[in-house]
């Protein structure tokens, strides 16, 4: 088992390599005629050099390592609730702490999505190789606390990746990790289900028939994705075809 | 003979029965409501199923008319009915926005009781039994609350759950829903009287969080005593100093607390990235409204110590202040300049956002600098 494991990790790492070597500049976190998709996470602190994984007053991302990881073994064991056939790269290597220069040292902890997204992620801290999630303080859609946010990647979209919240929202201290609500899987669903003929934001998006709670209104477990949704998740996932879905 | 006589005897009888129940046929949102229904029962719910529940409630809630016992009891009970499978959630804003003042109280204790067994039953817990109660729960907090809100006899009862299910480990709603929620508090139909007392109510229980939006709106200097107290531990003790008293009484200027903040400051909060940034801001909201000109000199300029939320924050209160319309808007574009001649322009969207629906600006301003539209979804 572990020599099979050891093999897998090899093949994916020959495989990256090579298409990083033929310059691949669209993202395709799908690694073409396998079923994998490779995970990177970044744990975003405040500008402070002094913030630490864990901080309970970070300005920055609050979660401990142990809730990260609890995150990361909770998308493990539900992903064939998204596919019988897909399975999931995410290793410790694949973790990046990075310091966020755009969270106000002075005033309430919020930081807005898309100036995050200009300022952090396509500033260099994105990986093309990667499905890339951030795991962050308090990010804000339009002015809106947000349990986690997801950018499209069915529609081209300039650097498509998932955000969590630490769940700590604009309080002076404390978090509170989501996990309980399988709010990774709920962005994860929202990644893989994009369809590029159909508007991303469809107000409809999360009251889906049959998907009652990864993307219903409520956030609680049991993962559940419709078998059609399963099959298409599939067939991108074998084909590799990620971005022209 | 006879035989025709009698023939046209029981056309004529049920002629004569036919015309009454023509003159009193059933409305079509009576044979919708009794569809929805029966959709509601379902265990499960296929995609055409959801499509027709969705044009059926469209329907409802335009041709049902509001008030109308029949209908309110009928929706609160698709609600009860369908918390389970997805119609439940679906109907909560029609019931909501058709209930009679009966109504509305049922749906308030109706809604206490789903946040009750919610507590009872965390979301950590795997029984899917709690599913639907926080689906219902979370449906809610939107539009369909704030017509109950106009329509209850039970305001207090309301605003008890709204603290209830705000003040509960934030496992209870999603963060937007819980915005919402205490928007209910802030801006409602309910007396401003009332609101106040839920207000301070929800500070004094949530210590460690700023005061929600709108809630600077329902205080005024008759109020800084009280708010004063959240602010002067007894014992200095840190875990009984309200960041939300403390934010409502920065956001009016109130010169007397700056003594306790800076206290507070330097014994509790330096060295801790988050207490000690609000405290900051707080001193500096306070410092900056004296005299108020400040505010027009910090939305000019470029310090960005407290970000563009700051600068929002001294648009929104130049304007409470009633500052000249046309200072402030062009302290804005002044700032606007500043930055462009600086670089990359994404800064200034959400300001310009603000500054449009604040009426500073219009939407023809600064064509340059894009608002994004929506570019992730929760």
């Amino acid at each position: 088992m572990r020599l099979v494991k050891q093999s897998l990790r090899l093949k994916v790492s020959v495989l990256l390599l090579s298409m990083a070597a033929v310059g691949c500049s669209q993202p395709k976190p799908v690694m073409p005629g396998t079923n994998i998709i490779p995970v990177k996470a970044w744990i975003v602190l405040g500008p402070s050099a002094g913030e630490q994984i864990g901080g309970n007053s970070n300005r920055g991302c609050r979660l401990t390592q142990a809730e990260i990881n609890q995150f990361r073994a909770q998308l493990i064991s539900n992903r064939k609730a998204f596919s019988p056939k897909l399975n999931i790269l995410w290793t410790m290597a694949d973790q990046e702490v990075i310091h966020d220069p755009g969270i106000p040292v002075f005033g309430l902890r919020r930081r807005d999505a898309e100036a995050f997204q200009q300022q952090v992620v396509k500033a260099g801290n994105w990986n093309d190789q990667f499905l890339n999630i951030y795991f962050c303080g308090n990010i804000e859609v339009n002015g809106q606390a947000v349990e986690g946010t997801t950018r499209d990647p069915g529609t081209g979209s300039d650097a498509p990746r998932i955000i969590i919240n630490d769940g700590g929202g604009t309080a002076s201290s404390g978090s509170f990790a989501y996990y309980v609500h399988n709010t990774l899987e709920h962005e994860w669903a929202h990644y893989l289900l994009r369809r590029s003929n159909v508007p991303p934001y469809d107000s409809g998006e999360h009251v889906p028939a049959g998907s009652q709670n990864v993307l219903s209104l409520d956030l609680i477990p049991p993962v559940i994705v419709p078998s059609s949704e399963q099959s298409e998740i599939t067939t991108r996932v074998m084909n590799g075809t990620w971005n022209l879905p | 003979m006879w035989l025709r006589i009698q023939i046209l005897a029981i056309m004529a009888i049920i002629a004569m029965m036919g015309i009454p129940m023509n003159v009193h046929a059933e409305p079509d949102y009576v044979a919708q409501l009794a569809r929805l229904r029966e959709l509601a029962q379902k265990q499960s719910i296929s995609s055409q199923e959801l499509a027709e529940a969705r044009a059926l409630l469209e329907r409802i809630r335009s041709d049902a008319p509001k008030g109308a016992r029949d209908v309110s009891d009928s929706l609160l009970s698709i609600v009860e009915i369908g918390k389970d499978n997805v119609i439940g959630p679906l109907a909560v804003p029609a019931a909501c926005e058709k209930a009679d003042a009966q109504g509305a109280d049922r749906f308030v204790k109706f809604i206490q009781g789903l946040v009750a067994e919610i507590q009872r039953r965390p979301p950590s817990n795997k029984e899917r039994s709690t599913i639907g109660a926080a689906a219902v729960v979370s449906a809610f907090w939107g539009e369909g609350a704030r017509s109950i809100a106009g329509t209850t006899t039970q305001p207090r009862q309301l605003l008890d759950t709204v603290i209830e299910a705000t003040t509960a480990p934030a496992s209870m709603l999603p963060p937007d829903v819980r915005q919402k929620a205490l928007l209910l508090v802030a801006d409602s139909a309910i007396a401003p009287t009332v609101r106040k007392e839920y207000a301070l109510r929800f500070i004094s229980l949530r210590r460690n969080e700023p005061a929600p939006n709108g809630f600077a709106q329902l205080f005024s200097a008759v109020d800084f005593p009280k708010l004063r107290e959240l602010i002067h531990p007894p014992n200095d003790a840190p875990e009984t100093f309200s960041y939300g008293a403390a934010d409502l009484l920065a956001h009016h200027g109130d010169k007397a607390a700056l003594p306790d903040l800076k206290a507070f400051l330097d014994r509790h909060a330096v060295g801790k990235p988050t207490p000690e940034g609000m405290i900051r801001w707080n001193i500096w909201q306070i410092e900056q409204q004296h005299p108020p000109a400040k505010l027009l000199e910090y939305i000019r300029g470029t310090d960005q110590r407290a970000g563009e939320e700051g600068r929002i924050w001294a648009m929104k209160r130049a304007l409470e202040l009633r500052i000249d319309k046309q200072f402030i808007r062009d302290a804005v574009l002044a700032h606007a300049e500043a930055v462009k001649a600086n670089g990359p322009t994404y800064s200034l969207s959400s300001l310009k956002k603000a500054a449009i629906d604040c009426r500073v600006l219009n939407t023809n301003d600064l064509p340059e600098v894009v608002i994004a539209q929506s570019p992730a979804t929760p």
